[in-house]
Parts: C-alpha cells; structure tokens; sequence
C-alpha cells in the first residue's frame, strides 16, 4: 500500500519531469534565408512578411589593398579593421569607416574595393569613434581619444580643429567626449558627446558654442513623485536614473531633418528634429491613437525577456525618408517611414558556432547608398555586411513613397500588388485604404481602414459615411419620425378613452415575486439609501434576483468590452479575449464582498453576509442602465464625438461608485463618513488577502519544485 | 455521531513517518545501488596496452615506403606499412590522391604544435571522461596519445590495421579496400576497444585528397541545403569557421548545437584541386556520421573535408522542471553500426567537377540503390498544387476552424487551372483531417467542414476524370491530440534522458505543445489508416516534415529505435504506401528514401549562408534529374519572383503553389499557415504565365538528366542537358552578352546544339 503510494509518487515526479522536456526544432522556414522578416501593426500582431532585404556580400574584409598603396598601410597586403565604431556613405557611395582600433579612417569605394587610409600625420588621430563626410568632401572625424573633432579637406589635410568650446553655457562638469558628428548645410556641427543627457553640442562652423541640440526630457512617473516626497533630498539626488537619456547617435537628411537615437529609455528612441529642435514624429504615426507613445526598435515577443529593452545604436535615413535603425540587445534591424510607421523589421537568431551571411553579430553602425543597399557595420567580426533591397522591398517603399507625397492614386496600382503577395501586409492595406478614400469611396476606406486596425482613417471614413447615410435618409426619416408622432399621440388619446378602468402603467404591473425583486431596482434610482436600507431589513431582494443582477451586470460588462466601437476600443480589433476580463470582473466583486463583511463586521456594521452580498449586486445595476446602450450607441459615433461617449461611460462609473457608499451606508446602518471609512478598511483588506493568496502560491510552487529537484538529483547522479 | 472517534492525528503521523523512512531507504538503496554494474574490467583493458609496439612517429611518410596492396585495371592501392597511410593512382593518368597531407606543401604547413602531428594522423578521436560530467573532451591523433599500429595485414583487396592509443585505452580496428572504381574505409564497431574513457568520434584518414591552396582552381563540395561549394583561396572570410553537421540532420534526441542550417540529404562529399578530384559516400552507417569540412586556414594550411563517425553523443540532463537546471553528460553505450564505410571516388579531367560527382552520385544511386527513373508519358512538365484545407486558431476555450478550401471550392481551383491549358498536374491536398491542418492525430475522417471524406472522394473522382492525381498530405510524427489510441507516456518519443519530446512552439500564444511520436507506434497508425485513404481513391501520401525527413533516436522502451532502425521503418511506411495506393511524395526527402518516393517536394533550393560558402550549386537537382519530379519553394511564398524563379529554371523544377479557394486573410491568425497569400484568384494569372514559360524551357528535357552545370560569368549560370540541350541563367540587371549569346537581364535563354531561342 505503502510503496504503491511510492511508486506514484516517484511515477508523478517522473512525469512532471517528462512534460518539462521541450526542444528545439528547426521548423519549416519560409525562406532559407538567415533571418526572418515580420511587420507588426499597432496592436502587436506579427505578421510574416517576404525579405526585405537580401544579403548581398560582405566589404571591408581581407580586402586586397593595391600595390601602390602598401607603403601607406605599413606593408600590409589586406585591410583588417578593427573594432571599428562607424561607417559614413558619400554621395558618390565611397564607404568610409571609423577603424577605431587602427586609429584611422578607411574609405572604400562604391565596390567596396580599397581607396585610401586617412590618419592625420600631421596631428594623429586616435580612436576615432565617428567619421562625417560634407558634400564638398570635406571629412569631420569624431577623433574620441584626442577629444577634439577635425575637419579634413577632400585630400585629407587638416583643416580645422573643434576642442572643448569654450563658454560659460557649458558646464564646468560636462565632459567632452565626441563620439560622432552630422554638418548641416550651413556647415554648423551638431556632435554627440559620449553620455551627454544635455543634448548634441552645436557649434558653428568656427567651433564657437551654440546650442545643446535636441535634448531629450526625464520621464517623472507618479512613483517618481512618491520618492521625492518621502526621500531626504541626498537620497533622492543619488538617484541617477533621474537624468534623461543621452543621445547615442545622430544622422542628417537632405531636408537639414536631424534624426536622433536614444539609448535607455523605454519610448521615444528615435526622434526627427527640425532646425528648432522640436520631434516631428509624435502623434505622427498611423496608430498614434492605439500607442500615443511611441516605442522604437522592434522586438519578437517570444524573444524578450524581462527588463530587455531594445537598444538601438545607430540610425540612417535615405533619400525618401525611411529610417533605419539598428539595435545591439535583439540584434534586430528595424525600418519605418518618414512619419515612424513601422515598415519591416528582421534579424537572425544569435548563433555563436558559425557566422552567416547577412547576420551581424554586433552591429554598431549602419548607413545607406544611393541604391537604397543597407551596410551594417559588425564590431565582433570586423567587417560590413551588405543587403540588398528585395523586389517586396522596393515596392514597398516606391508606393509608402507615393502614399507620402499624397499621390494616392498612383501609389493604388502598387499597393495592389503588394497585396497580392502579401494579404496579411498592414501598410498595404492603409495605402489602398487611404487611396480610397481620396477617390471618395468611403465605404471601402472604412472597411479597409477598419481592416487595418487605423482609428483615425476608419472614423473619418465612418464620419463621411454617416453623412452620405443621412442625406440619403433624411427625408424617409422625418417621415418616419412624423408618423410615429402623429400615432403617439392618437394612441395616447385612445388608451385613455379605451382603457380608463386600469389606470397609469397598471397593466405592468406582474405579481412575480422576482420580477418585484428585479423592480426593486427603480426604487435604489429613486431614493438609494432607503433602498439599500430596504434590502437589509425588508426584503426587498432575494438570493435568485441579486444573482440575476450580478449575471446581467457581468454580462453587460462582458459587451461593453467587446461591443464598443472599433473607434473608442481599437483592442476589440486584435479580438478581445473576455475570459481573464471575467475573472477580474467576478474575483474582484467576490473579493469586495468578502472583504467588506468582514471589515463591517468588526466595525459594528449591521448587513449580514447576504445582505453585503444582495447589495453589492444591485450597486452594479448601471452597468446595465446605461453600459449597454452606450456601448450600443458607440456604433453611430465618430471621434468627433467622443465627448459624448466618454462623458456617458464616467457617468455609469460614478454611478456604480456612489451607489457602493450608499449600499455600505444603508445596510450597516452607517453615516456617510462611516461608510467612506469603511469602504477604504475594505479595500485595504481586499489588498492584504491578495496578497496573502500570491505569497501562498508561490511559496507552495517553489516548495514543490525544491522537493523535485531535490529528488532527480539523487536519482539522476 | 456518536460513533467512537477515529484517533486521525496519530495515524496520520504514523503513515507521515512511515512513507518518509521508506522514502529516505529507497533513495539510500538508489544511492548504493548493490545489483549495479559491477565495475568495469578495467584491469583487462589496460592489460591490452601493455605490448606496445613501435610508437607513431610524426613526420610524413617518405614516398619508398609505399608497397601495393592492390591493384585492377584502373586504380592501384598503394600503402605504407610504418603509417598505414595509403595512396591510390589512377593507372591512366598518373593521378595520386593521399591519405596524407601533400608531401610537397607540407613543409609550408602553419599548424603549429598537437594539431600538426594531428594533421599527419592516419586516424584522428575525441574521447571524455564520461564519468565526470564537468570534464571536457579531447581530440587526439596516434602521436599524442603514444600510440601505435597493431595488426597489419595486407588482404587480398587492401589492407587492414588496429590503431591503438594506449593514453586514452581505446583501440579502433579499420579496413581499407580497393574496388572497381572506388576506394573504400571501414571501422570495424565489434573490435572496438575501450577503457574507462568514452569515444565520442573517429575521422578516418581525415586529410584524404587535402590539398592547400596554392593558385590553383578547387573547392570542397559539401552537401548543404542543394549542395555548396567552398572555394580554395587566401582571402577567405572568417577562415578559422569550419563546417560539421550531422548526415540526415539532428537527433533530436540529444543536444544539438545551433547552427541555423539546413538538414544533410545527401551523405555525400567531395573536393576538387586542379584538374583531379575525389567523391565520396558514405554508404554505410551514414545515420552515425557527421560531415565534416575545414576550408584551408581553419586547421592547418590544407582544406580537407571528411567523414565523422559518431559514437556518443552529449545529452542534456535535466533535473529541474521549472528552472530548467541540469547538466550535459554522455551514455555509457556507444551507438552501434554493423557497418560504417565511406567510399572515395577519384575523378580526373572533366569529370573531376560536381556534375561529375552528381554523375557519380546518380549511378550509384540507380545500380545500387534501386532508384529507377520515374518517367510520365505526358508531354508537359507538372504543375503541383498544394490545397489547403483548413487550419486552426486560438479561441476562446478551445482552439477554433478556420476553414480555407473546401472541396467544392477545390474542384473549381482545379477546373480554373485546367482551364488555363494546363493538363498535367499533380494535388497535394493539406489540412484535411479533423480539425485543419495543425491537428495531429486521429486524421481520419475528413473533417466535415471542408465537405467531409464524400466530398473528398468528389473532389479526387473529378480530379481523375481531368486525370489529375491527389496526394493527401500527413505527418504522423507528431501528436496534438491524443488520437488514434495515442498516450504520450507511452507512445511518446523519449530522448535519452527519458523526457518525452515536445514540438518547441515560438511564441507563448501558440498551439499547446504537439509531442512527438515513437517510429514504432507511428508505423503502426500510418498502416491502419493506409485503407481509409484507400477508401477515398487516394493516389498517394504526401509526407511532409516527418517521414523521410526526420530522423531521431528512440529512448521509449516499448519501442527503442535507433537512427538506422527509424530509416527502417520510414522506408517500410513509404514502401507500403507505395504498394496500397501506388505512390508516396515527401518533402526535401532525405535520400535513404528516394526509391520509395515518386516525387521530392520542396527540394532544398539555397545555402545556408555560412560566410565561408561562396555559390549554392544545384547538386541534388542534377542528380534527381531525371531520376524523380521535384519542385522547390512554393512559387507564391518566395521572398523574391524573378530570381527565385530563374533558380528555378537553372534547377530544372516543376513548378509549384500552395493555394486556398478562399479570400484566406484570416489564416494569418493560424497556428501553422501563415503564409503571406494564399487564394488562388489572385495567383492565376501568374500560374499560367509561370508554368507556360518553364513549360517552354523543360518540356522537351523533362526526362533527360543533367549532364553538366557550371557558373559561365558572375550570376550567369548555365545547365546542360542530354544531347547538348542548354539552359542559361543570368540573375544579373544587366543583360549577358559573350560571343554572339546573349542572355537578358533577369531573364534566360535556351541554346540547342547551337541556336539560340
């Protein structure tokens, strides 16, 4: 009996053991290319897309350096970078790296074949970090370990020297350590400095301080405010985080647009600055009312960990506008459009036995040609890594580019085929539904934006729809409305005539005890603390009418998550998963009740358990009042409205909030103050057996799972 | 009650202290475990190593040395008895190929230290301490572990030898004989010997036909994806890379590193220097070997490419569920092969390339193997559609259907195409059975929501009356649902540290875990249903990702299959297939099962991007053409049209699509189809434009094999057929002129004896 007890004990252990064996499978690749290309619309729906890029060889390896040039390259036959930081295309797409390592700039040809070396001999560079090439080809190089910035004319001679500025703007503290720099037109140089929250350094073109450029803003959350209440001030002082995130690098378009990349901030990493400073991306985007802030650089869920933020390290813009940037946590590339919707992201599994082509293992840097070919700088293997756009690729960014300067209908044709080779592709859909609407078929944009999961568009389409509808019906409906009128009113006069013995609203009036129960409802809108009060001590509700109650509340509950309006719920569009809503729902009410008999009852309260119980179920009742006409009426609303709904939707709220103080008030027989006390007693209970309940669990789980490993290790060794 | 009261508290302390004593005794028995093993005959063993005989001495065998050991009218084997190093000449040219590194380069030799005697090895292991599971292993060659040769003997075909390494107590007998054509080595697994230390792997004479770069023109031929090859040069990228992968791909049963490459289909290998080159197959024991290439640079100045036999393999242990500890070990049996043999082909002159090996290849496969060539009277090439029926998503308490084709709506597919002209088809109807395509288990009958199996034998009675054959695509290796009499505590594929295998699903929103299924139980499920579609007028069984594709060892001990046995039973499941229905088709099949498969879908069409690999090359296409149909990726899932197209043109394949005769935008939200369009209204016109192009070019050669492929400019590739016919490629965006043949950018041309089309 014993050892039987035994051997399912030691069977059980056995089998949790078993289901915990889970492997890795190479699945079925759509491509065998070595990484895989998503796009993830604003609700964090991945969608597999065709590459958009495509490996198209590595530069900047073993390179055979000329003959002529061997002197200059003390000898060596091959180039071999190392560690290098940066890498910087020319119009006439000549490749110029940072080699850090080599404290020398490299440039390389549009075939990525050896040009030249650039070290200064004058005044040697070292560790260069960043390397910036003018339109008159002019070279500014960030030379990091000689904290200076220096321009180069085209030959490579020295023409300028950018120190430390020297001005009372600067703090004394600020350390200077240029790590890359953009020039815009005016020649005015916009420099990162390694760590510098304070912004990028502006100089003029003589090197006289400007302006800090771009800084970004410190992120103060309510705990924030907490720790500055209760913290001494030294401690609070200590807390570092408290600077905001330093620029990690910047890049130029040809509008003079100056993009940024932040580091350790969980939102807002990319931002496109004017020539004031101010981020022309927010609010921008096709989702911006699903995600009002923005985070950048995507990341495959099933890949992130815990406090894992993507980091990117550096971004490129090309002529259209699309910005690419890279990020070294995920080794993820991403690229979005000029207004930062997201167009694809890809990246490779980290293997670390062999490397592939295509698949930078740590990518510090990336820059763009004129053919619209990616470079990806690799600081681990010391070279560059190009791709190539695919054919998916280029139409897609020939039609974003299209849907971008408003030419919608040529963009049509484009879309179309993109569509066609991939149907799950978001931005198709927007660009096809953004067309539509221009050539005015709103019920197509509506659906299509719809599709796509855009508020914006689907309420703008909606708004002209609706317009169209009404003006279709205007006349049938003020017919309508006239002759409902007209028999309201003779039907008024012939009840009266007709059915004089019954009185008003008599022949409503149904002796099913529940049904009265229900009724009960009516008088808690009338007078709620009577009503409550009538609960405890009348009773005026039973155990069937307050589960009727509690069962319509919830399920009102349950349509209002899912019936509202794509335009004032755009989760409804992902689909909404109402089983953990119910839960909620229901463990909290329970928790509630639980926890309010319990207090009340030391608090000298009156209610027994059933009444907490009856009461609490009737204090949901506007849920039902007004939660499901609302949620009804959504339908029929645009944003424009949005007033109206939400006004309506706080409404039920207080509603449901007042009653509960009434309910607390007339069945423990409280004052109003009382009653307050109470209710916040209860809700600090209600907290306190949740957390109990979360210790229990998991202290029992890991009891458990020490027991077991305890035992396969005995077994197993 | 008033019932006397039961005294709980003390019987339940009495059982309490009771279960934890016997608990605390069995644990203690486990520990001492007295009817163990007793402990190894350890003394025995090193008794073996006592009379030493002359210590391997590193240097290179000096040329005198060399005596025949046999000879035909073709080839002679030569052999060193003081190293056993051998040598074979091709009577007619004069040709040599070593087993040993090139006499006359290896002064020039970069490897310094171990791996330079290492390199001078005739036999190269790696072994563990087994018993100590932190200890790491050791590669070790006959001069470092102070051993010696045993046994020499000459035979009447060859030679045979013991190498013994006294250091790590292991001893390994080999032959090497000399046949008609070839040259073959074998380890002889029953007069292995070992110690206390535990082999883990053997390379046999590793450096055969290993020749440095030196300006010549060469490569190594590995069987990557559709075969890749690896240049000779002295600007390689990353040169210190090598490539090892396992033949017939991972066993999941143990740990496997992550490499991101494509399965081995092919057991073969081969390297070329200059104008002569060798192939090899491995043709025996080839589920225990690995392949195994160092490009010059890596180890040592040579590239040399060559067989790892495996005999242990490391396993991940675990003991904790949760946090998933647990620590790598090795089993204490080695795996065991009747036969291990790796045949070394010599080519010379113009046969010396990769459509010679493929030619090699071919014939081994048709004379030994019993490949006969598939041919088909039609005079056009196929077109395969693969149907989609219907998958599954994520619902709300149980996963809900997402249906995508039923099959009325696949009778209208079909009608369009033939419509188009297009007559000789081939249907692979997926996601069929209960529950859509990612439900595994219990397929039979068709799901009722696509039209149930009276709507299928419909569809197939129409499909047969446009005489259009339809393949029902199945699995059988994985289970999701606990059908067809499955319980994955007993039928469950065990790897060896007991667990039963899951399916790893990427993301946490996805299908539960599918487990994987013992061969023995799935041989058993897959004969009784082989009447079911029988019943439906089936004409095959599409095996998708799991029979002739998968190959692991079975630990379940009802069942207990090693890698040769499940070759065994998947051969056995096609060969029955084969018989019921007439036919069987499987995806990118490995190659043990090509007799017994009419068609190779999805056939391998790219590299696996190693950097150090320079071109992908048609290997597998030039040895299947001819011999089976094959198609590779879907046309309609490729990330590029135009140049997957071309490759497709430049592979000789049968074009293929994978279709639903549905508006299918909700499939994204399916567990398994995702891809990224699907309804066949939008493809249509690109199917009849796609196929009547390949049609035009394969056509007339449908049945011919490929006599020769090579890479005439950058990105311009040209394959030739039988009888001179030539198919050219360009995938460059600018046109391809060369005395008077021009091929357009993008685009292809077909030259036939001379005119250009």
């Amino acid at each position: 009996m014993k050892s039987r007890t035994l051997r399912i004990v030691s069977i059980g252990i056995f089998i949790a053991a078993a289901i915990s064996a889970v492997l890795p499978l190479p699945r079925a690749a759509a491509s065998q290319l070595p990484y895989e290309t998503y796009y993830k619309d604003g609700f964090g729906q991945l969608v597999h897309t065709q590459a958009a890029y495509i490996p198209a060889g590595i530069i900047g390896y073993n390179t055979a350096i000329p003959e002529i040039d061997k002197a200059e390259a003390n000898g060596a036959d091959a180039l071999q970078l190392n560690q290098p930081k940066d890498l910087y295309i020319d119009q006439k797409d000549h490749v110029y790296i940072a080699d850090t390592g080599n404290n020398r700039i490299v440039e390389l040809d549009d075939k990525g074949d050896y040009v030249r070396q650039i070290k200064v001999e004058e005044s040697p560079l070292k560790k260069p970090n960043g390397v910036y090439v003018n339109k008159n080809g002019d070279i500014y190089i960030a030379d990091t370990g000689n904290n200076r910035v220096v321009r180069l004319d085209a030959a490579g001679k020295l023409l300028k020297q950018f120190g430390r500025p020297e001005t009372d703007y600067i703090p004394a503290s600020f350390k200077y350590d240029p790590v890359n720099l953009v020039v815009d037109k005016r020649g005015f140089l916009y420099v990162t400095s390694l760590g510098a929250f304070q912004g990028l350094v502006e100089l003029d073109p003589e090197g006289q301080f400007v302006s800090f450029f771009g800084p970004n803003k410190v992120s103060f959350s309510a705990f924030d405010a907490f720790k500055r209440l209760v913290y001494t001030r030294e401690m609070y002082q200590r807390e570092l985080k408290k600077l905001p995130g330093a620029i990690a690098n910047a890049a130029i378009d040809n509008e003079g647009f100056i993009y940024t990349v932040t580091k350790e901030v969980a939102s807002g990493q990319i931002k496109k600055l004017n020539i004031a400073g101010l981020d022309q991306l927010r609010g921008k985007g096709d989702f911006a009312s699903v995600e009002p802030v923005k985070a950048y650089g995507e990341v495959l869920s099933h890949r992130q960990a815990m406090n894992m933020n993507p980091q990117l390290s550096d971004i490129t813009v090309d002529p259209s506008g699309n910005m690419t940037v890279i990020d070294t946590v995920w080794n993820i590339i991403s690229q979005y459009d000029q207004n930062g919707n997201l167009l694809f992201f890809w990246g490779g599994d980290v293997i670390t036995a062999t490397s592939k082509t295509g698949v930078v293992k740590t990518p510090t840097a990336i820059a763009n040609d004129s053919k619209g070919n990616l470079y990806v700088l690799d600081n681990t293997n010391n070279l560059i890594q190009v791709l190539r756009p695919s054919e998916f690729g280029s139409l897609v960014h020939q039609a974003n580019a299209l849907t971008q300067e408003g030419k919608y209908e040529e963009s049509k044709p484009i879309w179309e085929e993109v569509h066609r080779l991939n149907t799950q592709y978001t931005p198709a859909l927007i660009g096809l539904a953004k067309a539509a609407y221009k050539e005015q078929d709103f019920e197509l944009a509506a659906q299509l934006f719809d599709q796509a999961g855009v508020v914006g568009g689907y309420s703008d389409s909606f708004w002209q729809n609706r317009l169209i509808w009404f003006q279709h019906n205007f006349g049938l409906a003020m017919n309508a409305a006239l002759v409902a009128g007209v028999l309201f009113l003779t039907w008024g006069r012939l009840s009266r005539k007709l059915l004089p013995a019954l009185g008003k609203g008599a022949w409503l009036r149904v002796d099913i005890p529940v049904a009265k129960k229900l009724g009960h409802v009516f008088t808690l809108i009338r007078n709620p603390v009577d009503g409550f009060y009538g609960i405890r001590h009348e009773q005026k509700a039973s155990l069937l009418s307050s589960l009727i109650i509690l069962a319509a509340a919830a399920a009102a509950f349950g349509y209002m998550q899912a019936g509202t309006s794509f335009v004032f719920n755009p989760k409804v569009h992902a689909g909404v998963d109402l089983l953990p809503q119910m839960v909620q729902f229901f463990g909290l009410w329970i928790g509630w009740v639980v926890s309010n008999y319990l207090v009340s009852s030391l608090l000298r309260g009156e209610g027994r358990f059933k009444d907490v119980f009856y009461g609490s179920s009737y204090a949901l009742f506007p849920i039902i009042l007004i939660g499901i006409p609302v949620t009804y009426l959504s339908n029929a609303l645009t944003l424009d409205e949005s007033a109206i709904f939400h006004f309506l939707r706080f409404a039920a709220i207080l509603w449901v909030v007042l009653l509960t103080v009434w309910m607390v008030q007339g069945i423990h027989n409280y004052t109003f103050i009382e009653s307050l006390f109470n209710i916040v007693v209860s809700i600090f209970t209600l907290l306190i057996i949740v957390i109990l309940i979360f210790l229990f669990i998991s202290l029992s789980y890991e009891l458990v799972h020490f027991v077991k490993s305890i035992y396969q290790e005995v077994i197993i060794r | 009650m008033k019932s006397r009261k039961l005294p709980i508290a003390t019987i339940a302390k009495a059982v309490t202290t009771a279960v934890l004593l016997l608990l605390i005794g069995w644990i203690a028995l486990q520990i001492w475990n007295p009817w163990g093993e007793k402990g190894t005959d350890a003394a025995l063993t090193a008794a073996q190593f006592e009379n030493k005989g002359q210590p391997y001495k590193s240097a290179v065998p000096a040329e005198a040395g060399f005596e025949t050991a046999a000879e035909n009218d073709k080839l002679r084997l030569l052999v060193d008895r003081s190293t056993s190093h051998f040598e074979i000449v091709d009577k007619a040219t004069g040709s040599i190929w070593r087993s040993y590194p090139n006499p006359q380069e290896w002064p020039k030799e970069t490897a310094t230290g171990t791996w330079k005697s290492h390199l001078l090895s005739p036999i190269l292991i790696e072994y563990v301490n087994a018993k100590n599971y932190k200890s790491s292993s050791f590669t070790a060659g006959l001069v470092d572990t102070g051993g010696y040769l045993e046994q020499f003997q000459l035979k009447e075909d060859g030679f045979s030898v013991t190498f013994a390494f006294p250091k790590a107590q292991i001893k390994i007998p080999v032959e090497v004989s000399l046949h008609k054509d070839y040259v073959e080595t074998r380890v002889i697994d029953a007069g292995i010997v070992e110690g206390d230390l535990s082999l883990l792997n053997v390379k046999l004479y590793p450096l055969f036909g290993a020749e440095p770069y030196v300006g010549q023109d060469g490569y190594i031929m590995i069987p990557d994806g559709s075969g890749s090859l690896i240049r000779f040069g002295d600007k390689r990228i990353m040169p210190q890379l090598t490539y090892d992968e396992s033949v017939y791909g991972q066993d999941l049963s143990f740990y496997n590193e992550e490499t991101g490459r494509q399965r081995i289909t092919m057991p073969v290998y081969g390297l070329k220097s200059g104008n002569q080159s060798f192939f090899s197959i491995i043709t025996e024991g080839e589920a225990y070997a690995n392949v195994y290439a160092a490009p010059g640079g890596a180890v040592g100045r040579s590239n040399w490419v060559t067989t790892e036999w495996q005999y242990r393999k490391k396993f991940y242990q675990s003991v904790s569920k949760n946090t998933g500890e647990g620590f790598y070990t090795y089993s204490s049996d080695r795996f065991v092969s009747e036969r291990r043999a790796t045949r070394y082909y010599p080519l010379t002159g113009t046969d010396s390339d990769y459509s010679g090996m493929a030619a090699v290849y071919r014939n081994y496969l048709t004379t030994e193997k019993g490949v006969k060539p598939v041919t088909s009277a039609k005079a056009d090439i196929p077109l395969f559609l693969d149907i989609v029926g219907a998958d599954i998503e994520k619902g709300l308490f149980t996963d809900s259907y997402l249906k995508a084709t039923t099959t009325g709506e696949a009778e209208s597919l079909l009608k369009d195409v033939y419509d188009l002209g297009i007559h000789n088809m081939q249907v692979h109807y997926s996601g069929w059975q209960q529950d859509g395509y990612s439900s595994q288990g219990g397929y039979f009958p068709v799901d009722k929501r696509i039209g149930g199996s009276s709507g299928m034998k419909r569809f197939i009675d129409y499909a047969h009356s446009l005489q259009i054959p339809v393949y029902l695509t199945a699995n059988y290796t994985l289970n999701t649902n606990g059908d067809d009499g499955f319980w994955w505590r007993r039928d469950g594929l065990r790897n060896m540290a007991g667990t039963v295998l899951k399916e790893q699903k990427k993301q946490q929103d996805e299908q539960d875990d599918a487990a994987y299924v013992s061969p023995g139980f799935y041989e058993k499920v897959v004969r009784s249903d082989l009447n079911s579609y029988k019943k439906l007028g089936a004409d095959g069984i599409y095996f998708e990702n799991g029979i002739g594709a998968q190959l692991n060892t079975d630990f379940n001990n009802r069942y207990k299959d090693s890698r040769s046995d499940s070759v065994g039973i998947q051969r056995s499941i096609l060969e029955q297939t084969k018989e019921t229905l007439g036919s069987a088709a499987a995806g990118n099949v490995n190659f043990y099962a090509l007799d017994e498969v009419d068609h190779v879908h999805q056939l391998a069409s790219d590299y696996s991007y190693d950097v150090f690999i320079t071109e992908p090359i048609p290997f597998a296409a030039i040895v299947l053409h001819g011999l089976r149909t094959y198609s590779l990726e879907w046309s309609n899932v490729r990330d590029e049209w135009q140049s997957q197209f071309l490759r497709s043109i430049e592979y000789g394949a049968s074009p293929s699509y994978i279709l639903s005769g549905d508006h299918s935008d909700d499939m994204r939200r399916s567990y398994s189809l995702w891809y990224y369009s699907l309804d066949y209204k939008n493809w249509i016109s690109r199917i009849t434009d796609e196929y009547k192009q390949m049609n035009a070019v394969l056509a007339e050669v449908k049945d011919r094999v490929i006599t020769s492929h090579r890479t005439i400019a950058p990105g311009v590739k040209e394959t030739e057929y039988d009888g001179g016919y030539r198919v050219l490629v360009n995938y460059n965006d600018q046109p391809y002129e060369s005395g008077g043949l021009v091929v357009p950018a993008l685009g292809y041309t077909v030259k036939k004896g001379g005119d250009a089309r």
